[in-house]
Order: structure tokens, then C-alpha cells, then sequence
């Protein structure tokens, strides 16, 4: 299986179906971290998609190849961010619109947890799916942030325990 | 499952032993905590919990994405867009137009060069050729060119002697006033001008009268001559070629001043020369003359005045002179006259014209009211400062009218200065030189931006190549 550098050296070599075999590889983590970035599939979809095609195009900014992962989430990060600015949420992340959604009838099928998770602060999902979904390290974390590793940590920290009350909410109000 | 929280001073340790992102002496420490806090431990297993919900939560959803087909179908279209006539074309123009650039420069270079590049050589060589034709001249200049120029001196002397107006003054003077000759320079021939009253001589026997810096020595005849007895033929001149005595001076050597000029060409900036006429010029002040120097910015000459004020013994103008030969190089020395009676009589109608004037004004003054004296009054004081300044001129006039001219020329005995560019260029070609310097500027500057812009554009259009193919 090739490395990232590999795929990365080979499509700077003008082979297109190694961006094949890169864009698989990331796609899903890209998708699914999209998904919690902008609360919904189908923007997820196109915004990865774009993100893609972007980064094929400025593959000569990338310096480090083994880091791939990360400036891909960088670039579907900006993208996200201005996709979200541009457009108001689709979905209201208040909190008393949660209860809402989740009619207490049979959690494990009514119960959408990526509606759920979108109950957390912007800042939270952008760590949480960084580290969960990108599984990448703290330096990682934090370029991707614009922050420090220090910082990255506790936000990192800090995101995990929102995620913990939002999850403990849910189960007390919904039996999730 | 009932919210844990962990213990407070290890939340963000736990938080990082969780995501394995800890050194391995912290990894030790929360592990042996986790042994002995139930808390921890069970917050821990939440962490795990969560995390497998927040990734299933997207990644379930995610896990049938299938873009790989879509994204490089989008960019083949674009990379096939990219390849579209204006971008592309654009791209080949530039780096094939650089490219003939740079040929057509080198070839142009190299045409230059092979153009110019004899002829440079020939204007070194012909430069070469005069320094030593130059010092093959200059070298016996105590031998046969020196009996030669004496023998050109000594006919110039008689020719001046030979003249009605030398006969007609007193024994000790020789008095030039003729025809215009103009100015001749015909190497090895007399060449002389006169200005209406006085004749100048020179000798250029030796190369261009470009070459050297002459040095003039004037010397006072010692007579004040009344401003109304200023005749024509009070000019006279000697050249001189030798040393020099009381005898051989045509002129009183009780002399009221002495002045030595240089006049330097610029063109060449013979600086041997030159180094002599200040050397002459630092013997006359050495003698207790006075030295000034100034400018004349029309020709760019920078004569050099040496003299002496007052009247001098002919013994020391005699020990001047001496000296100055024997700074050797000496083409030649004369003794000329100035004759500046056409000032003089302009100055003497100027202040007669402003003291009638004066006079005028001092009469209506008289008669006058006092409001328009005041204004007559101005005018008059005018008129009189004019009078004044005009006698004063006067009497500068009358001074220098009675300044003889003693010439000193010295040539260059030293090897000229090797060949330089800037000399190279001061010649005939100076234009094709510069035209030379420009195209290697215009060159330079065009590789130069070859160069930067070369590998970009390269590896731009091999890209496109590649992605095309």
C-alpha cells in the first residue's frame, strides 16, 4: 500500500489516478468531518468534493505530504466555515429544539445523532472531528486550528466533556 | 449511564492518555492513577464510548460516500479546460517567446562583439602607436627638436623685429601690429593670431596643441600709459626658447607684476603638464608672488595666475624663469603684450557719458523741489555710483594694459595614461560604444529574467504536458 507522500509524489507527477486512490482514502473521514462541521450530508458531500478538486490544484502549497490528511481538512475546514457564513443553518442548534427532534418513542431508530452532536458549539464539533474523525494528533489538531498543541489539548479536552453532558442530556431526556 | 467526572487535576492528562498523545513519563503517571481512581477509570470507558458514537454518528453516513469518480472527472475537465486555446497558448507564447529572446540576444551579443570588438582593439593599438611615436619624439628633446625649435624660435623673433611697427619703437621694444593671421595650426610651422593690436606666436612642433598646457607668464612693462595716449602698436611679443636673461627680455624688467596662466585640454588631461605649470606657478609665488586661480566656464579652461605685485628686479623674473626651464619639458615660453585699449577708450566714453549725466542730474536737483529732488537725488547717486564703478574699472584696465605675457608650454614626457574605456569611448566610436554598452544592459537584463522566469514556466508548461497526456 502506498504511502500518502507516495500517492502525493506521484500525483505531482501528473498521475491523476494516484489522486484517485488519495481521494478514497480520505474521502469518508472527509465527508464524515464535514458533516459535523456544516450539520448536513449533502453539503458535506459537495464541499468535500470541492475541497478535492481544490487541493489538486494547489498540491505545489502542500510541504509536507505525510500531512496530507491535515491540510485537507484545513482547506474543507475554510470551505466549511465560509459555506456556513455564507448560507444560515439549515438547522437551529438551540437547545430547547433538541428536545424536539427526539421524540421518545424508540431512540436507536429515531434518534439522529449527527442532529444530536450538532448541539455542540461550533468550536467543539471543528476539535471533536479533527481528532475523532481526522484522528489526527494534537500538532495536527492544532494547525489545523490555528492554534497551539498546548491549546489544541485542552480544547480537544474541553470538547470531549461537552460532548459527554450533551450525550448524558440526551440519555436522561430521550433514553438514548 | 450515569455522567462520571473525572478528577479535576487530571481531566486534560486523561483527555490526552485517551487520544495516546502523551509523553511516555505522563502515559506512567495517569496509568498508575487509573489504577487507584474508579472516577478515572470509568470516565475513561466514557470517553471510548463516546468517541465510537461520534464517529459511527458520521462516519456510518460518510462510509458510502463515493467521489473519486466525480472529483477526477471534474478535473480532467479541468485540466482539459486548462488545456483551452487562451491559458495554454498563453503559456507557450511566453516561454517560447522568452526562449527566442534570449537566442537573438546572444546572437546580437556575440555580432557586437565581433564587430566591436577588433575595432576596439585597433583604437587601443592606435593609441599605443601615438604614446610611442610620442615618446620616441619627446625623448631627444635635448638633442636636434630642441636646436629646431630654437632655430623656429629664433625666426620667429627676427620676423617680429623685421616689422615697420619693431622698427619704429625705441631699441628695447618690439611692437606687433599687422594683419589678422588667424588662427593656423600646422604642425612644424609658425603659427601665430593677433587681436588687431598684439601677435601671438606658437610653435607646435611638437604633436597637437592638444597635448600640452601651457603656462603664461606675463610680466608688467613697467610703464603706466595715460589714459588718453593708448595708440595702436603698443603690443608687442617675443617667443622664447631658451634662457632667459635681461638681454634677451624685450622688455624693462623693472616690471610692476608677473603672472603665470595655464590653460589645460580637458580632452586629454595631460597631467605631467599640468603638474609643471602649478610647479611654475609654485615657483613665482615662492619668489613672493601671489598665486589665484579661476575659471572660465564658457570653455571649461581653468587657467592658473602666478605674479608678483609691485615692481620686481629683472634679476628675480630672471631666476623665475630660469627655474621654470629648468622644470624641464618646456615646448615653449613667450613674452607677449596685452593691448587692451579698446576697453580702455569704451570705459573712458561710459564714465564720461555717466559724469554728464551726474553733472545733468546735479543741476535739476538744485533747482528743484524737494519731493523731486529726493527722486533726482536717487538718480544722481545712481549716476555717480556708476562713475565710479567705471573708474575704478578704469583703472584695472590701465594695470593690465601695461601686462607683457611671457608663455611657457610644457609637453608631456611622461608614458600617457594606459588605455581606459572611458577613453576608448571618447573617440569616434564613443556612440557605437555606448550602443555596445546598452545592447550587453538590454542582454543581461533579458537573461537575467530568462533565467528567473525560465524554470517556472518550464515546469508549468511540462505539467500541463503531462496532464494532458
Amino acid at each position: 500500500m502506498l504511502t500518502d507522500e507516495q500517492i502525493v509524489c506521484r500525483v505531482r507527477r501528473g498521475d491523476l489516478d494516484a489522486y484517485g486512490e488519495l481521494v478514497e482514502r480520505y474521502q469518508r473521514r472527509l465527508v464524515a468531518s464535514a458533516h459535523n462541521l456544516v450539520g448536513n450530508e449533502d453539503a458535506a458531500r459537495d464541499l468535500v468534493q470541492e475541497t478535492f478538486i481544490e487541493a489538486y490544484r494547489h498540491l505545489e502549497q502542500l510541504r509536507d505530504a505525510a500531512k496530507v490528511g491535515a491540510w485537507l481538512y484545513g482547506i474543507l475546514r475554510h470551505r466549511a466555515h465560509s459555506w456556513l457564513s455564507a448560507r444560515r443553518p439549515t438547522v437551529s442548534w438551540e437547545d430547547e429544539s433538541v428536545e424536539e427532534w427526539f421524540v421518545a418513542a424508540d431512540p436507536a431508530e429515531r434518534v439522529d445523532m449527527t442532529v444530536l452532536l450538532a448541539g455542540l458549539p461550533t468550536a467543539d464539533r471543528d476539535a471533536l472531528a479533527a481528532r475523532y474523525l481526522m484522528d489526527m494528533d494534537y500538532d495536527a489538531v492544532a494547525k489545523a486550528l490555528g492554534t497551539t498543541p498546548q491549546n489544541a489539548r485542552v480544547r480537544v479536552c474541553r470538547a470531549k466533556e461537552r460532548l459527554r453532558n450533551l450525550l448524558d442530556r440526551a440519555e436522561k431526556e430521550v433514553g438514548l | 449511564m450515569r455522567n462520571v467526572t473525572p478528577c479535576p487535576n487530571w481531566r486534560e492528562l486523561l483527555s490526552a492518555y485517551h487520544d495516546n498523545n502523551l509523553s511516555p513519563k505522563d502515559r506512567k503517571r495517569v496509568a498508575a492513577h487509573l489504577q487507584s481512581c474508579d472516577d478515572c477509570r470509568r470516565a475513561l470507558a466514557q470517553m471510548d464510548g463516546d468517541r465510537d458514537r461520534f464517529i459511527d454518528a458520521y462516519m456510518a453516513p460518510a462510509a458510502k460516500a463515493d467521489l473519486r469518480e466525480s472529483v477526477l472527472s471534474a478535473l480532467r475537465s479541468d485540466t482539459a479546460s486548462a488545456e483551452a486555446p487562451k491559458k495554454f497558448i498563453f503559456w507557450d507564447w511566453v516561454f517560447h517567446n522568452i526562449s527566442a529572446a534570449v537566442i537573438v540576444t546572444l546572437i546580437l551579443i556575440l555580432a557586437v562583439f565581433m564587430s566591436q570588438g577588433p575595432q576596439i582593439d585597433e583604437t587601443k593599438k592606435a593609441l599605443q602607436a601615438e604614446q610611442q611615436t610620442a615618446t620616441a619624439e619627446e625623448a631627444p628633446d635635448t638633442g636636434d627638436r630642441l636646436a629646431s625649435e630654437r632655430n623656429t624660435a629664433q625666426r620667429i623673433l627676427s620676423y617680429a623685429q623685421d616689422t615697420d611697427e619693431a622698427r619704429a619703437l625705441p631699441d628695447n621694444w618690439v611692437a606687433a601690429q599687422g594683419n589678422a593671421f588667424g588662427r593656423q595650426q600646422n604642425k612644424g610651422l609658425i603659427s601665430g593670431y593677433t587681436d588687431g593690436h598684439a601677435k601671438y606666436f606658437q610653435v607646435p612642433t611638437l604633436g597637437t596643441e592638444d597635448a600640452y598646457d601651457a603656462t603664461t607668464v606675463i610680466i608688467s612693462k613697467g610703464q603706466k600709459i595715460p589714459p588718453n595716449a593708448a595708440t595702436p602698436g603698443d603690443g608687442f611679443y617675443r617667443v622664447y626658447n631658451g634662457p632667459v636673461s635681461a638681454n634677451n627680455l624685450l622688455v624693462p624688467l623693472d616690471a610692476t607684476g608677473l603672472q603665470i596662466a595655464y590653460d589645460i585640454d580637458y580632452r586629454l588631461q595631460v597631467k605631467n603638464a599640468l603638474q609643471k605649470s602649478r610647479q611654475a606657478q609654485k615657483i613665482i609665488s615662492g619668489l613672493g608672488g601671489f598665486t589665484m586661480n579661476y575659471q572660465y566656464v564658457q570653455d571649461e579652461h581653468e587657467p592658473a595666475v602666478a605674479g608678483f605685485n609691485g615692481k620686481i628686479p629683472a634679476e628675480q623674473v630672471e631666476a623665475a624663469l630660469a627655474q621654470i626651464e629648468k622644470l624641464g619639458n618646456v615646448r615653449w615660453l613667450t613674452i607677449a603684450g596685452e593691448d587692451l585699449t579698446e576697453q580702455f577708450q569704451a570705459n573712458q566714453q561710459e564714465i564720461a557719458r555717466q559724469s554728464e549725466h551726474a553733472k545733468k542730474l546735479d543741476a535739476i536737483s538744485s533747482r528743484s523741489a524737494s519731493k523731486v529732488a529726493l527722486g533726482v537725488e536717487s538718480q544722481r547717486n545712481d549716476a555717480k555710483g556708476q562713475v565710479n564703478a567705471a573708474k575704478q574699472a578704469l583703472t584695472g584696465l590701465t594695470t593690465r594694459h601695461e601686462l607683457v605675457t611671457i608663455s611657457a608650454a610644457f609637453y608631456e614626457s611622461q608614458p600617457r595614461e594606459p588605455l581606459t574605456l572611458a577613453r576608448a569611448t571618447a573617440g569616434t566610436r564613443h556612440v557605437l560604444n555606448y550602443a555596445l554598452l546598452l545592447l550587453v544592459t538590454i542582454a543581461v537584463f533579458f537573461l537575467l529574467a530568462a533565467l528567473v522566469a525560465a524554470p517556472f514556466v518550464g515546469l508549468r508548461y511540462w505539467r500541463r504536458r503531462q496532464m494532458a497526456s
